[in-house]
């Protein structure tokens, strides 16, 4: 299964903030990761299949794209796994390995009360906002572990 | 460290497998690989991911 080039970006938007467990594995250096965020960043090119370090999202999209007859991965899968299934696969991926924070991996809604030296915050948790410069007090917004992944209706 | 665990395909009923993991049966979906009873399978989250060559321990 591969992904829409279109989808590409809003894929790594939802993937990246977790990419700490990944390096803190060892599967992956903080440098590729800080890379490839500035590449989310700028809108530049993303390096191909680095999608593909996240086996885990990207299989639970592939199998999603094909329950729903599709032959790729389109933002709307990448939406549909991450805010509807990605919580469930997190809880039996920690029931698996135990070795992150499942909490802070829940990818959540919530409103963006304040900004603030380019930080978001909601209640106490301060959120970067390298995905959603243009981010405003109130806006709903779609959180990742300490990102603000994007903003929605 | 392993992020994914070595499986043994134990019995297939179209996309998904019982597969035996540390000594314990589960049932994963197989959509993503072309395996075989016997085969073996390096699993996450109820999903295979990849074929393995044989069980030789996690990854």
């Amino acid at each position: 299964m591969e992904i829409d080039e279109n989808s590409r970006t809003l894929f790594m938007k939802y993937a990246l903030p977790c990419a700490g467990t990944l390096v803190k594995r060892g599967n992956v250096r903080q440098q590729y990761i800080d890379e490839l965020i500035e590449c989310v960043k700028l809108n530049k090119k993303i390096p191909k299949d680095a999608e593909k370090m996240f086996k885990v999202a990207f299989a639970a999209c592939s199998l999603i794209a094909i329950d729903s007859g599709k032959k790729t991965i389109d933002e709307s899968i990448v939406r549909k796994y991450f805010l509807s299934k990605h919580d469930e696969v997190i809880d039996k991926r920690y029931v698996e390995m135990g070795d992150f924070n499942p909490d802070m991996c829940r990818v959540r809604k919530c409103i963006a009360e304040r900004i603030e030296n380019g930080f978001a915050f909601v209640g106490k948790r301060r959120f970067r906002t390298d995905f959603v410069p243009y981010v405003k007090n109130g806006d709903n917004v779609i959180t990742h572990w300490d990102f603000i992944v994007e903003t929605s209706e | 460290m392993c992020i994914t665990k070595t499986a043994k395909i134990i019995a297939i009923n179209k996309n998904k497998a019982i597969v035996e993991i540390d000594g314990k049966k589960e049932e994963i979906r197989i959509d993503l690989v072309d395996v075989g009873v016997g085969d073996y399978v390096y699993c996450a989250s109820g999903m295979a991911l990849e074929v393995a060559s044989d069980n030789n321990g996690n990854r």
